[in-house]
Parts: C-alpha cells; structure tokens; sequence
C-alpha cells in the first residue's frame, strides 16, 4: 500500500478572483464616493474566509479500490474511493492522470454518493505497453469552489500490461534445456505425464485412468502411477536498453515496447513453471536472475517498469561479459533490440561466443521514425522505401549470428511464436 | 490531468439556478439606474448575465469558473455606481454579489446540488453584509469616511477568522494562509 501524501489547504484562483473583484468595487465606491459598489464587496471579501472556516477537520486517508480491464489497447479503468465519516464525499473532486504512455479515449466520469465516488475513465494504448498508473489525486473543495485542501489517499497503484494475444501461446512450446547435455539432469516434478516414475496409494480425487492395475490386483490396495514432469529449457529476456542512433524519442518508445513484450513473455513460460530471468542492458548489465513462481513475475515486472534507456551506450561486449555471473551459459536467450545500430549485432556476437544461444525479437523502429517525417506524400514514399531498405540490410547482417524476427506489427507477435515452435530452439519431438 | 465531467459538460457548467438568481437582481438593480436611464442599466445587468452564462457554457471548467466573473465584477460597479444612494440599492447590490456566489456554487464537477451546499457557506457573507447595512445606515454616505469604515470593517472580520483559526487548530492552515 502506498499513500500520497496531502498538500494541505489552500485557496483557489476562484478565491484571488474574488478578491481582486472586491478591491476594484472599493476602489470605485472610495474614488466615486459612492457606497452601494462597497455593499458587492462585502460577501466577495467574506467568502474566501468562510470557505477556510468550513474545511473539514483533519480526517484519515480516503481509500481507493481500483482495477483495470479491456483487451488489446483499451484500457478500462473502474474505481470507488471510499471516504472516512467526517468528510462527505460529494465535497471530493477527483484528478486522474493519465499516462503518457496512453491516450484519454473518454474522461473520467465520477458518480458521488454520500460515502464514496465511484469513478471510471478509458484510456488507450497505441502499442504494447507496461505502466503503472499513480493513484487518483483527491481533492476537498467548498462549496463555492473557493478553498481545497488535498487529501491522503491509500490504495495500490495500478499496473497495466497490454501485450500481443499470440504470446499466451509461447508458455506450451518446449525450448531446449538449458544444460550442455539434454536428458543428463531429471526432473523433481512429479506429475501427471511424462516419463514413469512410480506407484503410490490412491487416493479419492485420483483419476481412474492413472490406475496400476497391476499392483493393484498384487496388493488388493489400490495404486496409481506417477510421472516425471518433463521441464523445458530456461529463458533469459535480454533487453537492450542502450541509446541508439534513432534518437532518444524513439529509443523510448521503441523501448516501452520492448518492455511490455518482455512481460508478457515472462508472463507465459512463468505459467508453465519455467525459469526465467531478466538482464536490462544499459550502461551496465542488471540481471533478475533464473527463478519461477508468482514472485519472479513480480520481481520481473518491478524491474521492467523501473527500467529506463540508459544515458550512455556501453561497449557490447560488457553486455554478454556481465551476464555470466548470474545467468548459466546454455540459457536460450530472447534479445529484444531494435538492431539500430552496429553495436546491437556486436552484442549477438558477444552472446552467442559466451554460450547463450540468442534469438532476437526486433521492434522494428519505422513506424516511429516516419512519424517524424514531413508529410508531403512523395517524400514520405521514398523515406519509407529507403528506411525499409536499410532495415533489411540490418537484419541480413545480425542474422549471420543468431535469427532474427523483424517484427512491425505491434500487436502480433504470430511471427515470432511460429519461430520458436518450429524453429532451431524447439525441442523436436521424437 | 483529466476532470471529472458530466456527459453534457456544457450544460452542466451552465448553473441555470444561479444564473436565474443573479440575472434577476441585476436586472432589478439596472431599473433603478438613474442615468443615462434605467433601459441602459437593464442592457448591462443582461448583457454581463448572458456574457457570464456564455463564459460558463464555452470555456473550459477550470478557466470557466474564473472567468465568468469578470463580467460580472464590471456589471456590479456599474450599475453600483448609476443606481441611486438609497438603502434599496444598497441591499441589491449586497444581494447581487450574493447572488453570484450561489451561481459559483453550481459547479458541475461537485457531487451534490451547488444551492444545498452553499448553504454552509454563505451565512458568512450575508452576516457581514447585514453588518455592512447597519453600517452604511449610520455614516453619512459621500463621505471619505465610508472607504476608511470599510477597510476597517475587512479587517476586524479578518481578525475574527484568524482568531477563530487558532482557536480551532483542527481546522489547519486557515491561520497560516490568513
């Protein structure tokens, strides 16, 4: 939980209007020598100060419950602030900031009750996205709108994951394993299939196809068998978050992509009980190292929504160096980079000669880059042409060290799913 | 940042009782305009209503709710000043700005009724307004007296709230802004 903390109270700029009216109707009534403007000035002087005089007591915080849904890029944010006893909650104005990364679809609309508001607003998201949404700001305000005093609020702040829906596949595909020789190391997990691993009593909620008969009819005591999860291989998802060549906007927004791939990535192999880790590559190398379970996906996502481009580019070959102290060599590798620059195919060398064996996930940073060209139509064909030229010619180069997937399509990553079920680092299935 | 809106925002900022309220004391005001002659009072009290309305419906809701005051503020001097010196157009005058703060109170983006709520509010104002009346009864109008009277008036209720700020430490930062 985390509160915001209230800035106190203060007047409105309703409140100095006030003011500044009265003082010219004095002024008129002093210099025409007339009293009847004086009698207007009398309740705008007064008002600001009954407006201080009705503020609240000091109350606790107001508790905000909130959740989002929607699917692809809307964003549906649903919400009750619920408010203590000495403050009445159609007082309350409510402030929702929304992300930069997203777009307003409709304003925030506020329903007010006695003892609570219950708000929604829509936002969008253009592309992938992972932000975290900052809680409600709430505001008491008189009834004249001339004093407001910010309250503490509590609550949790919201974490919005949009991604591509093709990657809620990628949990079933079976990589490689992670260790030089497959098959050297069994699995501890037993479970419902795979390869045999023994008998135990049965018991109610067992399922009678898992029966062994055999020692069954031997002992007279029921028995079933268990199995040898078979686990896949580890994953690292290695984000490249070095400046590059297509300027700090791009860079940020190619990025932010990146970043909520690399999630929803996570999301699904984490779903399958396989490890995964993290290693952000800016100036230095930051790695989560392999782990499974609800709080690696927390840890993951923490450190993704912490993750920033870095101020300065580091050689590549720190990036493949750093990662050997937490991660072990064999680990199948997801690089996510937008392949701008020579250094980004360097870093695939880097990998591939220290034992990671890399796949790499290009956002590709055209669309965003013809954003920012002129928009008279001829220009903008042959600036297209040419930025798809030299976009191929960078993906040719970094594929004679490792596949690569141009991928342009923000919201599809069938490309890349369709390369890991049926690509080199599928297991293949005898 | 988003605000909380209505729907109809438009008319929502509107504040149609309030609206009502002022318009009609102006109005009442600008027929006791003594020169140039009551029909230009009537022009101004409607044309400064109608202008503040069209603020309110126009502008944005933070910019809105600021700025339909200005014609209002140029009305009440005017008509202040064509209007007789008499105790009737003194209680108007005090009613006309009154009256506008129960149009500010019609906000759209409060949760309730703008009127029930000015209800805490406005007892402040209309105290000292009554205050102002016995006032203003008992010092010669035209006089330099009344602008020195009034200021005087501004600050013994200016001290009131500062000492009723200490009194009440619950109520936090009244004392610290006065």
């Amino acid at each position: 939980m985390s509160a915001s903390h209230s800035a106190g109270l203060r007047l409105t700029a309703r409140s100095w209007a006030c003011y500044g009216g009265a003082v010219a109707l004095i002024a008129t009534a002093v210099a025409s020598r007339d009293p009847v403007p004086l009698f207007g000035a009398v309740p705008l002087l007064l008002s600001p100060m009954a407006a201080l005089l009705a503020v609240p007591s000091s109350s606790g915080p107001v508790r905000v419950a909130w959740r989002e849904s929607g699917n692809a890029g809307t964003v549906a944010i649903e919400g009750t602030i619920v408010v203590p006893a000495e403050i009445d909650a159609r007082d309350l104005e409510i402030s929702l900031p929304c992300p930069p990364e997203l777009s307003e679809r409709a304003p925030l609309h506020a329903a007010w009750q006695s003892d609570g508001v219950g708000f929604r607003a829509e936002w969008w998201a253009r592309s992938p996205v992972l932000v975290r949404a900052n809680l409600p700001a709430v505001e008491w305000c008189d009834a004249l709108g001339l004093a407001a005093r910010s309250l503490d609020v509590e609550g949790t702040p919201l974490t919005i994951e949009r991604y591509p829906p093709e990657v809620g596949r990628l949990g079933g595909i079976r990589l490689q394993r992670t260790i030089p020789m497959p098959g050297e190391s069994r699995s501890t997990t037993i479970g419902d299939a795979g390869e045999f691993h023994g008998v135990r009593p049965a018991q109610a909620q067992d399922p009678w196809r898992r029966t062994n008969w055999r020692a069954w009819a031997r002992t007279g005591t029921r028995y079933v068998n268990e199995f040898s999860l078979e686990r896949t291989g580890d994953v690292l998802l290695y984000l490249d978050a070095r400046p590059t060549s297509l300027g700090r906007e791009i860079d940020r927004e190619i990025f932010g992509i990146s970043r909520a791939t690399a999630i929803g990535i996570a999301n699904a192999f984490l779903r399958e009980k396989v490890r995964v880790g993290l290693a952000i590559f800016g100036e230095f190398v930051e790695t989560i190292p392999l782990g499974s379970g609800r709080s690696q996906r927390l840890r993951l996502r923490d450190a993704l929504l912490a993750a920033q481009i870095s101020a300065f580019a580091a050689p590549a070959e720190r990036g493949a160096v750093g990662l050997r102290r937490d991660i072990t060599p064999g680990t199948t590798t997801i690089l996510v980079s937008p392949l701008a620059d020579e250094s980004a195919s360097l870093l695939i060398v880097h990998l591939r000669r220290r034992g990671y064996p890399t796949i790499v996930l290009s956002p590709s940073p055209i669309s965003a880059q013809l954003a920012l060209t002129p928009a008279v139509p001829e220009d903008r064909q042959i600036v297209t042409r040419v930025a798809r030229l030299y976009r191929r010619q960078q993906i040719a180069r970094a594929w004679r060290e490792a596949p690569v997937v141009d991928w342009s399509e923000y919201w599809s990553l069938a490309g890349f799913t369709a390369f890991l079920q049926h690509g080199m680092y599928a297991r293949r299935h005898t | 940042m988003i605000r909380p809106q209505r729907p109809r925002g438009g008319v929502a900022r509107a504040g149609w009782w309030g609206f009502a309220a002022t318009t009609a004391v102006m109005v009442a005001l600008g027929l006791l305009s003594r020169s140039p002659g009551p029909y230009v009072g009537l022009a101004v009290a409607v044309a400064a209503s109608a202008g503040a309305l069209a603020i309110r419906l126009v502008a944005t809701e933070q910019r809105g709710s600021v700025l339909f005051l200005l014609p209002l503020f140029v009305a009440w001097a005017y008509l202040g000043l064509a209007a007789p010196i008499t105790l009737l157009t003194e209680i108007l005058a005090a009613l006309a700005a009154l009256s506008g703060l129960v149009w500010m109170a019609e906000r759209s983006q409060a949760g309730s009724s703008g009127l029930r709520r000015a209800a805490d509010v406005l007892p402040l104002p209309a105290v000292g307004v009554a205050i102002a009346l016995v006032a203003g009864l008992l010092i010669p109008p035209g006089e330099l007296r009344v602008g020195i009277a009034a200021l005087l008036l501004v600050a013994a209720l200016a001290l009131v709230v500062i000492v009723l700020g200490h009194l009440h430490p619950a109520r936090e930062g009244v004392a610290s802004i006065l």
